[in-house]
């Protein structure tokens, strides 16, 4: 007895010193204001950010928070507090980024700015630049309004922010130099269908085509909408079975609306909820005349556009197969894919992979310092990886 | 390997009987109508006292019950509510610090008419969530500010420990027809009384808990709520008798 008293004592002071340690408070030299961003030029040495936040159920309290993290060039991690926006995301434009909350929407660069918003938002969909009209945006899936469904877009710059709506729930987005392309579900008519957004003086919708399928039911879509000169892409796959998949590509040709689906993927005796993208909304992208697409397992596929051959190009290194993320993030830019892993043997178990799509090697890997303490810092609430945008 | 089991059992042993003397001691007596509201006040700050004492005076007018009677009641419920949140939380977190997964999850695909639970924290408590499978790829659930609202299976994302999804034992119209009810009160606010929702009307301002009980009580007159009771709490439809584990997140 006295032997069982002594093992259960050493393991609850074993479980406090683990609690301790593992839930060590953020230090106040990694938090930042957003003045402090600006005048410690915070920018000029950043490689990566990262955007944490709060799920919407944790702000029963009003005390959802998130963090816009920056990934130093010397791999220590810089953060901006900010209210929580579950989904949230970081938009990059020239010489600045936009962060958001669900209240505020903040411009960084040689001058910050903070706009709050009059209403605030709970769901992101996707942040953006427009190059040709210099503008950044940002959706929401908003909710029911009085007369239906209501996507709220903020877009402006610097100088200020407008706010419209889409009168749309939206399941998909991406963008193009001037346009952002999305795909919404009218879940009562049980269909998919592509629009076109613009925004300029004022905010436009146009519809493009509904999407040719039998039903939406069980179907998931699991990339950001691509497009090139001839055709947008959309990834969306089919459930057959509680183990079983296939993921199709969708092209439809931008002048006849012509719609073709490719087999990508097909699933056969896996578990399906480990194979979702680390992000679905930065999933896939176009290089080099490839669509490319990563799935949750960290395997590559590519789409050759002239041929419409379909390969798997490589495998992430040790990828986990299992259906627990770690804050794994994708981004795709300029020939490379970034990938924020997690390996809880390494010292600083978060760090920062790029593989080359062309070679289907790994070019580079840090360690991210610091992360792990941002990511457990709060005691009652869980932050969970929305974004990454890789600066150089 | 064996003698890391042995503490593990027995930390999670000490866990629980140390959460379960606590709860015991939640049904201890409140000694007025004000302390009563004080009390409920500091487990649930986000209703007003004026809109308690509503509530609780229109119950005590349709049950004939005292209000000091469903103070009592309120305070009982929300006290073993936090407690179970307390216990849940404490043995996921020794289930992680010995080499469980720790992590996160999307919540994933599952058939119509399911739910998914997950732990939730607040700065005061963990009341835990549930949400409802509109589609086997769209979860309808109700969030706070927000209110009801819609979001892809894949992009919801919960902790790896704790979260459960489970069905309804009942027909598949009646599960089909409760998910549809919950796409109709899609932009409905966000109601923060659990205390006493199950008194109040279907329609109108819900929370998670709410949403999922409501759509079973008008689709199948099934009673998602593990002890009946003033409020429904989202561990109470998680562990309703009508339900059954389909899998853990």
């Amino acid at each position: 007895m006295k032997k069982l008293l002594l093992v259960a004592t050493v393991a609850i002071v074993l479980i406090a010193v683990l609690a301790f340690t593992k839930e060590k408070s953020i230090p106040d030299t990694s938090l930042l204001s957003l003045n402090e961003i600006s005048e410690k030029d915070i920018l000029e040495n950043t490689k990566a950010i990262i955007y944490l936040s709060t799920t919407a159920d944790q702000d029963i309290d009003n005390k959802g928070l998130s963090y816009g993290v920056f990934v130093q060039e010397d791999h220590s991690v810089q953060a901006l507090a900010m209210n929580g926006l579950e989904l949230g995301s970081i938009a990059v434009g020239k010489e600045e980024i936009l962060l958001e909350d669900k209240n505020n929407i903040s411009i960084i660069g040689d001058a910050t700015k903070k706009f709050e918003m009059d209403t605030p938002q709970y769901t992101g969909e996707r942040t953006g630049y427009l190059p040709k009209n210099e503008l950044f945006f940002s959706i929401y899936n908003s909710g029911f309004v009085e007369n239906g469904y209501s996507s709220e877009v903020r877009y402006g710059d610097s100088k200020g922010f407008k706010v419209d709506t889409i009168p749309h729930y939206i399941v998909a987005s991406g963008t193009t130099e001037k346009s952002v392309e999305i795909l919404t579900q009218d879940l009562e008519e049980d269909q998919f269908y592509l629009k076109e957004v613009t925004v300029d003086t004022e905010l436009n919708v146009k519809d493009i085509t509904a999407i040719q399928t039998e039903s939406t039911e069980n179907m998931q879509v699991l990339a950001p909408v691509l497009s090139d000169e001839s055709y947008y892409y959309l990834i969306i796959s089919t459930i057959t079975s509680d183990t079983s998949e296939t993921v199709s590509l969708y092209r439809i040709h931008k002048e006849s609306l012509k719609q073709e689906t490719f087999e990508l993927i097909n699933y056969k005796d896996v578990d399906l909820t480990a194979t979702i993208p680390y992000n679905y909304k930065n999933s896939a992208a176009i290089h080099n005349d490839k669509l490319f697409y990563i799935n949750g397992l960290g395997e590559v596929y590519s789409f050759h556009l002239p041929t419409t051959d379909v390969k798997k190009e490589f495998s992430l290194d040790k990828a986990s197969n299992s259906t627990v993320r770690h804050n794994e993030e994708t981004y795709f830019n300029s020939g490379e894919l970034y990938v924020l892993r997690y390996n809880s043997e390494k010292k600083e178990p978060y760090y920062l992979e790029s593989c080359s799509l062309d070679k289907g090697k790994l070019t580079d890997s840090v360690p991210i310092d610091g992360l792990e303490t941002i990511i457990n810092g709060s005691k009652n609430k869980k932050v969970y990886s929305y974004d990454l945008k890789v600066l150089k | 390997m064996e003698l890391k089991k042995t503490i593990l059992a027995l930390s999670l042993t000490t866990t629980m009987l140390f959460s379960s003397a606590a709860s015991v001691s939640a049904n201890s007596s409140l000694t007025s109508t004000t302390t009563g509201l004080n009390e409920i006040s500091k487990l649930q700050p986000d209703i007003s006292k004026q809109e308690l004492l509503s509530d609780v005076r229109t119950i005590a007018a349709n049950t004939g019950q005292s209000e000091q009677s469903i103070l009592e009641q309120i305070y009982t419920e929300l006290k073993n509510n936090e407690e179970q949140g307390k216990k849940e939380k404490a043995i996921s977190a020794e289930v992680t610090a010995y080499g469980g997964s720790g992590g996160t999850k999307s919540v994933g695909a599952s058939t119509k008419g399911n739910f998914y639970y997950t732990p939730s924290q607040t700065a005061y408590l963990d009341h835990g969530h549930v949400g409802m499978y509109y589609t086997s790829t769209t979860i309808v659930e109700s969030v706070p500010s927000a209110g009801v609202r819609t979001i892809s299976t894949t992009a919801r994302k919960v902790d790896s420990s704790g979260a459960v999804v489970k069905s309804v034992t009942t027909s598949t119209a009646n599960r089909n027809n409760a998910a549809n009810w919950t796409n109709t009160q899609v932009g409905q606010s966000y109601s923060y009384n659990f205390a006493t929702n199950r008194q109040t009307g279907h329609t109108g301002a819900k929370n998670c808990s709410k949403l999922i009980w409501s759509a079973y009580k008008l689709n199948g007159s099934l009673d998602l709520d593990v002890n009946g009771g003033l409020g429904v709490y989202p561990r109470d439809v998680r562990d309703a008798k009508s339900t059954a584990l389909v899998r853990n997140i």
